[in-house]
């Protein structure tokens, strides 16, 4: 007898925990799901010239006069058409990669082949390049004449800016004289780039976040207590509406995606929440609404029966009545600063019925600061 | 002369076979070596030390053959050759505890790597200085997040891992109004507006931006100086037909919002995700290099770690060869970039990262008892008079006569 019975015993408990650790290696193959703050960079600076699409990394710019600003899609953040003497236009383009987005090297030789121009050496790059010094950080600047197909001769400015996570490309191209004008205009463009800084940390439902213990909420960054009639609720860092909420309306903690929340008694709150960008259009909000009251969703034909305007303090509202099921909804939306402000009324129908004056008179205080 | 038949298991007993697997440890470890030129650091783990065999095409078949055990298999038979030398020929006795307990931590070692090999979690985390981030994100794997953006105070988040993608088949979870479809995934892909290029093909993209671009698929890099971008097809199908095919790729940073039932959902093909239950802000980072030269002294992270459940709360150095282990994690610091606003973290997840230092401890603890043990009895001889030793090794006569002469001990 080679083995003892206990000897056998452990071998077989070593390759049941072999067994465990093998299908344990297993699990990354499978879908998980969980829920996580909205992204903080994209949550929190709209950008005020050309807002980025939903979901995109936060960053902002003043376009030089003359500009036309393009729709952005895709990979690119922003777009923009420069219009010059006889018709002439030069394409100027913001694009985002996500990583390294390669080397200087490979950058510089794409450039240089769209212009027609052969490759550089490594040895070479750094004569090609320069550094601009911004606010949003260090640039690094190209500029090649060469020829386009079709287009005679052609400018490229480029310059690349390197954050943690991505690099940002910046191009401006298109006749060479056209492009020559606009250089000074380039260069303000690069210096007046923001991006937004890292967010303050996000108070997350940690119960569903893998592994995760208990929430912790920040502290409402408004001044706390009820009876507050008279003092505008600054509800976020960052530019923020001011409004003025009614003296019985208790001022209830938020979260970092709420920017005011107020119980209104009867079980009835009003929340008001902000996103970057249209957040998927009026239309797709209004149904959301209504799916979440109970009514069904309306067609961009039945989209005017179910909103009405509200205009005050020079804001436009879109206000949604989804008084009529179950789950009544008192709503109103607002695009402003390139981002879109949701203020909710909700609770049950006789709450929510009491307090519809009052929340119509609410929106009538929002005001930009 | 039928007792001369070895027993079956003493070849897996015998230190010949030891010899040979340590032979060929080394054979693979030369040609992983030779051949990290052109897979790269990962593709050799994955093809020499993590797998049972080693594949390879043999004479431009097409087809790959097992032409060489891999780490794993060579390893684990070299752990199953050990534990049964130790059943099947060593002897337990006191005086062997010491080569007991260095093979039980030589064991130890070697089953801890083949654990850290299935469980160990390799991922990095970029922050820029002030910024705060709760997750980190692999190296290479990459996943399909199906992101619902309906809810105003959190994202509701399906991730699908990119391997599901190329294996087929429709995929289906709960939380989804829809079923995903893969209909092509590349490892690597060049993705382009469809005005920039000339000729275009015809897109497999019916809805989404995808429709004006163009991906076209790429051989797979293993420079570590470049990157890849894993881009795909996937057709989206709820109850009422599709919703249609949808360009992603980890090129596209800000894919369309699109609303299904009256609710919104973002498609994202991204660096695989671990969410981590804190935060960590970088505070500072400090990068100082020798003097005249570019070559790094000493680069260090500043960071303000914060728990969700409010126990942690504290500033942290991190710096060279002094990680933080927190929440099951190590974060070490791997580089940095953007002029120094940025620090990289990588971010190692392996339970069985306490393996290598208890064996350690055994194998020096097995040594000392060892060494001890016979030092112990070496004076112990000693201390018991000149006699036994002169017994053991008779001293020569002439040349000392007095130890001849003296009384044998009793």
């Amino acid at each position: 007898m080679l083995f003892l019975p206990s000897t056998q015993r452990r071998l077989r408990r070593l390759a049941l925990a072999a067994l465990c650790a093998g299908l344990a290696a297993c699990n990354d193959k499978s879908i998980t799901s969980y829920r996580v703050p909205k992204e903080p960079d994209a949550a929190q600076a709209p950008a005020p010239d050309a807002a980025a699409p939903s979901g995109s990394p936060a960053i902002s710019w003043t376009a030089p006069s003359g500009w036309q600003t393009q729709p952005a899609s895709g990979m690119r953040q922003g777009s923009f058409l420069v219009p010059g003497a006889g018709g002439a236009t030069a394409d100027m383009s913001v694009v985002s990669f996500p990583g390294t987005g390669g080397d200087d090297l490979a950058n510089i030789n794409r450039w240089r082949a769209q212009v027609s121009l052969p490759p550089i050496a490594a040895a070479d790059l750094p004569s090609q390049v320069q550094n601009l010094a911004a606010p949003a950080g260090q640039f690094v600047l190209a500029d090649f004449a060469g020829t386009a197909a079709d287009k005679g001769a052609t400018r490229l400015l480029g310059a690349w800016l390197r954050q943690p996570d991505r690099v940002w490309f910046f191009k401006l191209m298109g006749p060479a004289d056209l492009v020559e004008s606009q250089k000074e205009a380039f260069t303000g463009f690069l210096q007046s780039v923001t991006l937004a800084a890292g967010g303050a940390p996000v108070a997350v439902n940690t119960n569903d976040l893998p592994q995760a213990g208990p929430a912790v909420q920040p502290p409402f960054a408004g001044p706390a207590g009820a009876g507050m009639t008279s003092m505008p609720v600054q509800a976020a860092s960052g530019a923020s509406l001011l409004w003025q909420a009614p003296a019985d309306w208790q001022n209830q903690p938020g979260n970092a995606m709420r920017k005011g929340s107020y119980a209104l008694g009867g079980g009835a709150e009003v929340a008001i929440t902000a996103f970057p960008g249209d957040v998927g259009g009026v239309l797709a909000n209004v149904n959301r609404w209504r799916g979440q009251a109970g009514l069904a969703p309306v067609d961009d034909a039945g989209l005017a029966q179910a909103t009405s305007a509200l205009d005050s303090n020079g804001m436009h509202f879109t206000l949604v009545d989804a008084e009529g099921g179950s789950n009544p909804i008192v709503a109103a939306l607002l695009p402003w600063n390139g981002g879109t402000w949701f203020f909710k009324l909700t609770g049950p129908v006789d709450a929510v019925t009491r307090a519809k004056p009052a929340f119509l008179s609410f929106l009538g205080t929002v005001h930009a600061p | 002369m039928s007792s001369a038949r070895p027993h079956p298991l003493a070849f897996l007993a015998s230190l010949r076979l030891t010899v040979v697997l340590l032979v060929m440890s080394i054979i693979l470890v030369f040609a992983a070596t030779l051949d990290q030129v052109h897979l790269g650091v990962w593709g050799v783990q994955e093809k020499y030390f993590r797998s049972f065999f080693v594949f390879s095409q043999v004479g431009g078949s097409g087809f790959l053959f097992p032409v060489f055990p891999g780490g794993t298999l060579l390893g684990g038979v070299l752990i199953v050759n050990l534990v049964t030398a130790h059943l099947y020929r060593f002897k337990w006795s006191w005086k062997k505890s010491g080569i007991w307990l260095t093979h039980i931590g030589l064991i130890l070692l070697l089953a801890g790597e083949g654990l850290s090999g299935m469980l160990q979690k390799d991922n990095q985390m970029r922050i820029d200085v002030g910024q705060t981030r709760r997750y980190s994100e692999s190296f290479r794997e990459t996943e399909l997040a199906v992101i619902e953006t309906t809810h105003p105070d959190y994202d509701q988040v399906v991730a699908i891992p990119a391997a599901l993608l190329t294996a087929g088949g429709s995929i289906q979870h709960p939380l989804l109004p829809f079923v995903v479809k893969p209909v092509a995934y590349f490892a690597n892909a060049d993705v382009r507006m469809r005005s920039q290029v000339t000729n275009p093909p015809p897109s497999l993209a019916t809805a989404g931006e995808g429709v004006d671009m163009v991906a076209t698929p790429m051989a797979v890099t293993t420079n570590p100086d470049e990157t890849n971008w894993p881009t795909g097809y996937v057709e989206l199908v709820g109850p009422d037909g599709s919703l249609g095919t949808f360009l992603v790729s980890t090129l596209l940073q800000s894919p369309a919002p699109f609303t299904y039932q009256g609710r919104t959902f973002r498609l994202a093909l991204r660096a695989q995700r671990d969410y981590l239950p804190f935060t960590i802000t970088l505070e500072k980072f400090t990068h100082e290099i020798y003097p005249g030269t570019d070559i790094p002294r000493d680069f260090a992270s500043t960071i303000r770690l914060r728990s969700d459940d409010g126990r942690d709360d504290r500033q942290i150095r991190i710096f060279m060869n002094n990680p933080l282990r927190f929440g099951g994690r190590a974060f070490y610091q791997a580089g940095y970039a953007n002029n120094d606003r940025t620090t990289v973290l990588q971010v190692v997840r392996n339970p069985s990262w306490q393996i290598p230092y208890v064996s350690c401890a055994l194998i020096v603890l097995g040594l000392l008892v060892q060494f001890g043990l016979h030092l112990f009895a070496f004076f112990r001889r000693r201390l018991a008079g000149p006699s036994r030793d002169q017994a053991r090794h008779p001293a020569p006569a002439a040349a000392a006569p007095e130890l001849a002469a003296a009384p044998k001990s009793p």
